[in-house]
């Protein structure tokens, strides 16, 4: 097997050729420093050379950890993949048309050091449309190496392919490359000039009538105002857009399951199916349409480049409790999921700032806390209106947590956080495609339903069986929750929500199954999101979803559900379990707190 | 002598010297070396960044490190 590299500046189109050229469906993102994390794939149809994208670099001084990673692909891959040599057999340097100077100093110092390589000069529709060309068998002379040109559409597919197999020859002696100094980077880029110069062509074309997004959206004013507009539009589009849908799902459940009961005879394997799995399962995936509009909304933010200008704006308020602007594209993931979000605090070269950003990230509302939320809200809220207006609020509640949170331990900590220097590279404004960032999403969406389809399936039988067999004259989940009822009555909810709260632990999400098959069993009666307002603790006969306790359950799932897998990955990047298990504690007995305090005040 | 931080939007400067070690070494990773040209597009309130366009590429900066940016008219 032989390994070639994707190797250059973040944000030159490495993960868009690697898509192309290997068939797999990586995320492309609009955004300097995207890619965290190695990823590796087949080239299409040459089964003995595998292709790797790794992180952007914006120099041989790597900064943060996904550029280390990077330059560990280059010079020990055999690290992080063992049955490689310890050089890649081809480095692909991918630099960007529209910033070809910049980009090509790089790879002076590859091709010095005697790698071989290979140069792809990607965004040439770009290029072209601003009046420029480049003469790649002049720039491939220049540098004594193959150089071929790339564009998004991927029209040039078939000859770069060509050229990554003949080029991908097992390298001879090489010179590692050694951090370099600013004076060698300066001069880099004066010989890139150069180089350029000599092989670029370009056309005095008149000056473009474009209006400037950047004014509007980076302005002292408005770009605050389009940016709570963009946020509330975004958190308002997950319940209007998505309503048609869930209401349509819902009723698919309701007809499937009525068709099935009457199918089957009746009795327990009956009411199992149709209550139990179709009701548990129909629960939970009703909300999938709001999910998929949540990675619409993100992927438009990322695909467009509004991502970095987020960031910009964000970096002041974030820099008084410690975090800074680069901390706000991973708390942003963790909208979606705080899996990619921890991986995502890579990018940040301050360490501080990462180790806080990390600590922020579990308390950003996953998309798994969705269909709690819309279970929550529906219930509380008729307006969808009013329940738009509570997603926001709980989203932007979560954010000012974080802030407060992060404030505290970095006031307390022995080493106070500096937020460090802030220089960001804006990328230019593109049109996202529709056709990715709809392909992308609905993969995101189909992740989250075959992860947690299985586990609510499981807990659905596990709950059945618990509620099925007796012990002692009563069912064992009755026994059970009578157990645990003094821990969640002051939180204003009885047993069957503590059981669905415990269950729910495994996967945020199976709250609202676990919910529905626990008040099945109870109650016999089909359970629905309207009769949510009508039930009765069973102990005292008090309303069960009063405001307060909504609140309190909605306040308990913003701070204290930590998944298993967000406890993982947090452990693999602190690189230790202490901190970890100190916060999922900690925000467990925080949400708690705060559950039973607002519950008791209201 | 004046810096990156007080400099008005919609203008054009000319960067003359940077002061602070680490942010020189980001700016010159970015490419935007000593003698180039840069366009500040906006500046946001409270101290807050500056959005700047040099060679054909934009970038923005804390107010903080962009005092340490001298430029000229």
């Amino acid at each position: 097997m032989r390994y070639a590299v994707l190797f250059g500046p973040p944000n030159a189109g490495k993960t868009t050729l690697f898509n192309q050229l290997t068939g797999r469906r990586s995320a492309v993102v609009n955004y300097p420093g995207s890619t965290v994390d190695i990823s590796t794939a087949l080239l299409k149809g040459h089964e003995s050379l595998t292709l790797i994208d790794v992180p952007g670099v914006q120099s041989f001084i790597p900064r943060s950890d996904d550029e280390k990673l990077s330059m560990k692909a280059i010079a020990q891959l055999d690290e992080l993949i063992p049955e490689a040599h310890c050089i890649p057999d081809l480095v692909i340097c991918v630099i960007d048309a529209t910033q070809r100077s910049r980009h090509l100093a790089m790879t002076k110092r590859l091709i010095d050091d005697g790698y071989p390589v290979i140069v792809i000069i990607s965004m040439m529709d770009e290029a072209k449309k601003n009046g420029i060309d480049i003469d790649h068998i002049k720039l491939s002379q220049a540098l004594g190496v193959s150089v071929f040109k790339a564009s998004r559409d991927g029209a040039e597919f078939n000859h770069i392919l060509d050229g990554i197999k003949v080029n991908s020859t097992p390298c001879g002696r090489i010179t590692k490359p050694q951090p370099s100094g600013l004076d060698d980077m300066l001069n880099s880029y004066e010989w890139a000039k150069r180089i350029m110069s000599e092989c670029e062509e370009v056309q005095d074309l008149p000056p473009k009538k474009h209006f400037d997004l950047d004014r509007i959206l980076l302005h002292p004013i408005w770009g605050y105002i389009s940016f709570l507009g963009i946020m509330l539009g975004f958190f308002s589009l997950l319940f209007f857009a998505a309503t048609p849908f869930i209401d349509a799902i819902d009723l698919t459940f309701v007809w499937g399951g009525e068709l099935i009961r009457g199918i089957l005879p009746a009795g327990l394997v009956a009411d199992f199916i149709v209550d139990g799995l179709i009701a548990g399962l129909g629960g939970v995936l009703v909300f999938v349409p709001q999910i998929l509009f949540l990675f619409i909304g993100i992927g438009l933010m990322e695909g467009s480049g509004y991502l970095a200008r987020s960031a910009v704006l964000i970096d002041k308020p974030l820099s008084k409790v410690g975090l800074n602007g680069r901390s706000f594209v991973p708390l942003l993931s963790g909208c979606a999921c705080a899996i990619p979000a921890i991986l995502a605090t890579r990018n940040i070269p301050n360490k501080k700032v990462r180790f806080l950003t990390m600590i922020a990230v579990p308390l950003m509302q996953c998309s798994a806390r969705l269909p709690v939320y819309g279970l929550l809200l529906a219930a509380l809220f008729e307006s969808p209106i009013h329940g738009a207006l509570g997603l926001t609020a709980i989203y932007v509640g979560s954010i000012i947590f974080s802030g407060i949170i992060v404030a505290i331990i970095n006031l307390f900590s022995a080493q106070k956080s500096q937020p460090g220097e802030f220089i960001i590279q804006l990328p230019q404004w593109r049109i996202p495609k529709w056709k990715e960032l709809l392909t992308n999403s609905l993969i995101k969406t189909s992740r989250f339903i075959t992860g947690a389809g299985p586990i609510i399936v499981s807990i659905t039988v596990i709950l059945w069986m618990l509620g099925s067999v007796e012990l002692n004259n009563q069912p064992i989940i009755n026994q059970i929750g009578q157990w645990i009822e003094p821990l969640f009555l002051p939180m204003g909810v009885d047993w069957r929500v503590g059981v669905a709260l415990i269950f729910s632990f495994a996967a945020r999400e199976v709250f609202v199954s676990a919910l529905i098959v626990v008040f099945q069993l109870s109650d016999g009666d089909l359970f629905s999101l309207t009769q949510l307002s009508n039930l009765k603790i069973e102990s005292t006969g008090e309303l069960l979803f009063t405001n307060g306790s909504i609140i309190g359950l909605i306040l308990f799932f913003m701070i204290a559900m930590q998944c298993g897998a967000t406890f993982a990955v947090l452990k693999k990047e602190m690189n230790n379990y202490k901190v970890p298990s100190i916060i999922v504690i900690s925000y467990f007995g925080i949400a708690y707190f705060l559950a039973v305090l607002e519950n008791q005040l209201i | 002598m004046k810096t990156l931080d007080k400099a008005l939007p919609l203008k054009s400067f000319k960067i003359q010297e940077i002061t602070d070690p680490v942010v020189y070494e980001n700016l010159a990773s970015l490419g935007f070396d000593i003698g180039a040209n840069l366009n500040v597009i906006s500046r946001l309130p409270f101290n807050g960044a500056i959005a700047c366009e040099c060679n054909n590429a934009r970038f923005a900066i804390r107010a903080e490190d962009a005092a340490s940016i001298i430029i000229s008219d």
